[in-house]
């Protein structure tokens, strides 16, 4: 894979985080999406690295899953009594796991906005954002766990009525929770969150030297 | 039924394989472009630029008031999507207000000037453009809202108002954007910052719903593999999402301390240089165009307005969110034809000079 260079190395970091996150390495195409890190500046290249990024996500999804399923197909009992097991019900972590990737990597794209900035890195005003983003990446937490039992739910009437041929199925029910977990969210602290992440960028706007935009 | 877990396999591997295929694609596609109708140019100072979109035979035209948020060849992206030619194929000539950013020479707007004085300049381009004395006027998004405040302040100005994805009520329950603004110090906003960059609203924005606009949305992007044009139309499409324009913080301090803070146009009690600006002075007809499913401007802020206005009302719902009322297939066949309907019902649309 072609050496990747970066703008600058907070860049770096966040985009380094983020493919480690998404089990890059091991995904097809690692050649021509590691060669699109290298030209990052533009967006095609950024987006390429979503796209890989999130391909990493459903991979590790459906790894997660795969030994419920397996049992669901093979067990004696029923679909639903494999898929609520208390195996199946410990592999359904990864559903919370995977939307805390997201989250994090959400959050880390967030402050990235900040990190370039000049004198900015360690100060209590960004301190106090990244604060207010890890409360909000709190609250997307609580509610994906919240929608476990849902999703649990949805798949196993899912496959009971329909089975389950194509791993699209398995995303679809994922996003169907992901959507959940949102609604969840906002009546269990997300909208006091995104009242503190939205005064969290008082401190910062009260520093007259940032952020420098000029083009 | 069981889970065929062969299936399962195989259709993982091959999606894995596509989303290399197309990332690497996509990683060495041309900059996006929008592929956008004829123009022409009417006018352009360091605030705006006025651009015209003839239509062979305009029975009227109309003039598109857009936001400072984003840039507006979202109305244009191209000739399947595009809220300007459905216009056009409906006899309506466009012109299309374009807001300039600030930069190391030009501070921006602030929301007084532009309401009081650069809109009412921009739209007497426009009428004199077109030879008429008057034309109606669609304001989009928070472009609907600086509409409104110029319709409040020179009714005689437009003869009819179409409002897509308006804001009017600020302060609406479900309305996240309001919670993020709600405790911000818009005076060191405005004192201590010139402009605002573009990141920082992509950011808020995508926080309101980061796991549909994070993740679910890229769930399907391994087909654009096998698509180039829908490649290049992912691609348009993203860079106006993540290609915003700078804005100027004096109008950004503006618009959130009267509107989202104070809720000032709703409740009547905005003043832009010791002007009262009121709804209920805005004479002209509305159709109040709204989204269903939209998060950003939720339907109970727009259709507050009903009520309000001392003409004549109307709304239409379009089923679909914030961005799909542009440019979703649906859209483009319920949209332009809403308008053209409601527009041509109507007398006296086009004032002649």
């Amino acid at each position: 894979m072609t050496t990747p260079s970066f703008p600058n190395p907070f860049q770096s970091l966040w985009l380094g985080h983020w493919c480690g996150l998404s089990g890059l390495a091991e995904l097809p195409g690692q050649l021509m999406v590691g060669e699109a890190y290298g030209r990052l500046a533009g967006l095609p290249a950024t987006l390429a690295a979503r796209l890989v990024a999130n391909a990493g996500l459903v991979r590790q999804f459906v790894a997660d899953w795969r030994p419920a399923l397996a049992a669901a197909a093979e067990a004696e009992a029923s679909v639903r009594t494999a898929i609520l097991s208390q195996a199946s019900l410990a592999r359904a972590q990864s559903l919370s796991e995977n939307l805390r990737l997201v989250t994090m990597a959400w959050t880390e794209g967030a402050m990235s906005v900040f990190w370039s900035q000049p004198g900015l890195l360690g100060t209590p005003a960004l301190l106090r954002l990244h604060e207010a983003l890890v409360t909000l990446a709190g609250a997307y937490l609580r509610a994906a766990d919240a929608s476990l039992a849902g999703f649990c739910r949805d798949l196993t009437e899912h496959v009971e009525h329909h089975g389950l041929h194509h791993h699209e199925e398995l995303l679809t029910l994922w996003a169907q929770a992901a959507r959940k977990a949102h609604g969840e969210a906002l009546r269990s602290g997300l909208a006091e969150a995104y009242a503190a992440f939205g005064n969290a960028f008082n401190p910062l706007i009260a520093r007259s030297a940032m952020p420098e935009v000029t083009p | 039924m069981k889970p065929d877990l062969a299936a399962l396999d195989a259709g993982l591997a091959r999606y894995l394989d596509e989303i290399g295929l197309a990332a690497g694609q996509l990683a060495m596609a041309p900059p996006a472009q929008a592929t956008g109708a004829a123009r022409r140019l009417v006018h352009a100072d360091h605030h705006a630029r006025l651009w015209a979109y003839e239509a062979p035979e305009a029975k009227t035209a109309i003039v598109i008031v857009y936001a400072f948020v984003n840039r507006p060849h979202m109305l244009d992206l191209d000739e399947r999507r595009s809220l300007i030619r459905r216009l056009l194929e409906q006899q309506i000539s466009v012109y299309l207000i374009e807001w300039q950013e600030p930069d190391q020479t030009y501070a921006g707007l602030e929301l007084a000037s532009c309401v009081l004085e650069v809109l009412p300049a921009l739209l007497q381009r426009a009428t004199g453009d077109f030879g008429a004395k008057a034309l109606p006027v669609l304001g989009v998004c928070q472009g609907g809202s600086l509409s409104l405040m110029l319709a409040a302040r020179r009714p005689a100005s437009l003869s009819a108002l179409v409002l897509l994805v308006t804001p009017v009520d600020f302060q609406s329950g479900e309305d996240d954007l309001r919670r993020f603004t709600i405790g911000l110090d818009t005076e060191a906003l405005r004192t201590n910052w010139r402009s605002l960059p573009p990141a920082i609203l992509d950011h808020l924005f995508l926080c309101l719903k980061p796991f549909e606009l994070r993740a679910q949305k890229y769930l399907h992007a391994h087909r654009l593999a096998e698509r180039p044009q829908g490649l290049a139309e992912f691609l348009r499409m993203e860079s106006w999402i993540f290609g915003g324009p700078r804005q100027s913080t004096a109008l950004v301090a503006d618009f959130v301390r009267q509107c989202y803070q104070n809720n000032a146009l709703l409740r009547g009690t905005l003043r832009l240089h010791d002007r009262d600006i009121r709804l209920s002075a805005i004479t002209a007809p509305v159709l109040n165009v709204y989204a269903s499913a939209d998060h950003l401007v939720p339907p109970a802020a727009s259709r507050a307005l009903a009520g309000k206005t001392a003409g004549d009302y109307q709304e239409l719902a379009f089923v679909g969110g914030h961005i799909g009322i542009f440019v979703s297939e649906r859209a483009q066949s319920l949209i332009a034809s809403g308008i053209a309907d409601w527009l041509f019902r109507r007398e006296n649309i086009t004032t002649k000079a």
